[in-house]
């Protein structure tokens, strides 16, 4: 694929081209690199078919997610319902539709969250050094030494179901892997003669950090990103399964599987559909975040 | 090495001990009372000399730093508490009946998730970009993708309740095992296979392996002798998330099929707001974590003299 790309231009042309612009934007470059992966140019797809869907979620549902229908309770999938109803007689399509909005919100927002909290300690802590880093890495440490759905659990129990608590929960859990990675790179970073260039000229702290030491990590965070979304929706369609994650009648993937699994037996129809829309979420970030890795940090998959 | 080792297990005994602060903190912060006595049906029945010998019994009536010593000093003599759920009972003999099922469990899918992982990574790596390549990474995507409360509840579908071919909960016999032990090994197996293609695939393209071929040796012989033999070492690291990855997976396994195991206690005390359950299980789990980690990475310097500790 790669041969064909390049055979079009023929030498004299692409040599003219290479005299005239400028050396092509490295993320535009990775972000090509990534699409040329059949698997994550799909995924990428996938993905941007359910935000949209989760964004327009009023205009494509048939009926509202919310208002129990009587005089169609537990229906099979049919014309007027494509997917069947529930045991409240709401439409499971349009239930799976508003699903998309929570999934979606919840993943970008709480990994946005992760990200930024990750960050911050691990700048910190690797910039400063000294008790503020052994302080915060003895932190870092003993929550990443356990598994995080327990305390993920713990947090929601203590502190009630909901939206809100669960982006906070999933958010104070899940940072301390962008911490490790951030502190990694900037120590690793912040002896090297070009920071201690824009120390001599007195460039202030944040801006060394900003500027000179997070865009080396942005790689990175952006491959972290994408693996985490999925963990994300993962982990809120887990607690809500167990009925610790958001509130009924929110139209929840894992409260519609918690209502399911209770009437497996005598309407499966209500657990399959929610079951394969979080199986095809899964895939698409799964392959999408291989390619993402592939193209925008090189090094780790090596 | 040893003073390698002395000084790893004091940093756990550090992260075990801010673990416990921080899951007492939050157990103490929690709304609601454990004993129920808020609740206004029983707060009728209850005359407040009741309501203080039951806190005096169960030590609430106490500052919390004082009750977190008081924890503390008894736990570590062995002593994990009265239940507050199931009352008058001590948290340890709760768990000494509960962790044997887990065990057998976690033991059993573990050590199926590392033998397959590894088996089916080596072949995907060996017919890299045949078919057998893509078949077992295709198995290794699903137990990848697919969350383990999902799988479960396709597997009841599909076995239990189309074909009939096995019983949906329960504990105790061949049949019941299947299913939570094949949900809880797909995962870390998914794990695994594509962590030793990926350890396999970097091997063989060292110059030893060409130099192998050079000379001529059987491809049997080069993969056997120099490719599996220094691929498998790193292969050991993914025992630790394994571990991690068993606790969390057995919440929902034990959960779904009902098996009376230790995840399943841990839900129940989280539920009834059970702190010393949650402590002691909290302690327990994470302490399991960190001696997997320790254990792993002790065991990577033994099989590799390249590895030193600093």
């Amino acid at each position: 694929m790669q041969n064909a790309a390049r055979g079009k231009a023929r030498p004299s042309e692409s040599a003219a081209l290479m005299v005239m612009q400028p050396p092509e934007n490295p993320w535009v470059k990775a972000f090509r690199r990534m699409l040329k992966n059949r698997g994550a140019a799909i995924g990428l797809g996938v993905i941007t078919f359910f935000v949209l869907v989760g964004i327009f979620a009023d205009v494509i549902a048939p009926y509202d997610p919310l208002k129990p229908n009587f005089d169609a309770l537990r229906q099979p999938p049919s014309i007027h319902h494509l997917l069947g109803t529930d045991t409240e007689g709401r439409d499971i399509l349009s239930r799976l539709i508003f699903g998309t909005r929570i999934s979606m919100s919840v993943g970008f927002l709480s990994q946005g969250l992760t990200i930024l909290i990750g960050t911050v300690v691990g700048a910190l802590a690797g910039y400063y050094g000294h008790w503020l880093d052994s302080i915060l890495m003895r932190i870092v440490d003993a929550l990443y030494a356990f598994p995080s759905m327990l305390l993920l659990i713990i947090i929601m129990v203590a502190f009630g179901r909901g939206f809100v608590n669960l982006l906070i929960a999933m958010s104070i859990t899940a940072w301390v892997g962008a911490a490790r990675l951030v502190r990694g790179q900037v120590l690793q970073l912040k002896d090297q003669g070009f920071i201690e260039a824009a120390h001599a000229m007195g460039t202030p702290d944040m801006y060394i950090l900003l500027r000179h030491l997070l865009p080396n990590v942005l790689g990175q965070l952006m491959v972290m990103f994408s693996f985490g979304v999925p963990a994300a929706i993962m982990s809120e369609a887990g607690l809500s399964f167990l009925g610790i994650g958001l509130v009924p009648p929110t139209p929840s993937w894992g409260l519609m599987l918690n209502q399911g699994f209770a009437l497996i037996r005598s309407m499966p129809h209500i657990v399959i559909a929610p079951s394969a829309v979080i199986i095809i979420v899964m895939l698409a970030f799964m392959y999408l975040g291989d390619g993402m890795r592939d193209a925008f940090d090189p090094r780790a998959s090596q | 090495m040893w003073q390698y080792i002395a000084r790893r297990i004091i940093q756990a005994f550090i992260t075990l001990l801010v673990l416990s602060v921080l899951t007492f903190a939050i157990s103490k912060l929690t709304p609601g009372n454990p004993l129920g006595l808020d609740d206004p049906e029983n707060a009728a029945k209850i005359t407040p000399e009741m309501r203080k010998q039951l806190l005096e019994h169960y030590n609430l009536d106490k500052p919390i730093p004082v009750q977190y010593v008081l924890w503390f000093t008894h736990f570590i003599r062995g002593d994990f508490g009265l239940s507050l759920v199931y009352r008058n009972e001590h948290v340890q003999n709760i768990l000494a009946r509960a962790w044997p099922i887990s065990a057998e469990l976690g033991l059993t899918a573990a050590t199926l998730a590392i033998t397959l992982g590894t088996i089916l990574g080596v072949i995907a790596a060996v017919y890299r970009n045949t078919i057998v390549d893509y078949l077992s990474m295709l198995i290794a995507v699903a137990g990848v993708a697919i969350p383990s409360f999902v799988l479960a509840i396709g597997l009841i579908l599909l076995f239990s309740l189309t074909l009939h071919w096995l019983p949906v909960t329960g504990w105790g016999t061949p049949d019941r095992a299947i299913m939570p032990i094949f949900v809880l090994m797909l995962g870390p197996l998914a794990t695994t296979a594509r962590f030793t293609r990926a350890s396999m695939l970097e091997v063989i393209k060292q110059d030893y392996v060409r130099t192998a071929r050079a000379k001529g040796l059987p491809e049997r012989m080069v993969i056997t002798r120099h490719v599996l033999r220094n691929a498998l070492i790193p292969v050991i690291t993914v025992a630790g998330p394994t571990i991690a990855s068993m606790v969390t997976g057995s919440v929902f396994v034990e959960g779904i099929f009902t098996i009376p195991g230790v995840a399943n206690a841990f839900v129940n005390a989280i539920g009834g707001r059970d702190y010393p359950m949650i402590m002691a299980q909290t302690i327990i789990f994470g302490g399991l974590v960190i001696l997997a980690n320790l254990a792993v990475d002790v065991l990577y310097g033994v099989i590799d003299p390249r590895i030193r500790y600093s």
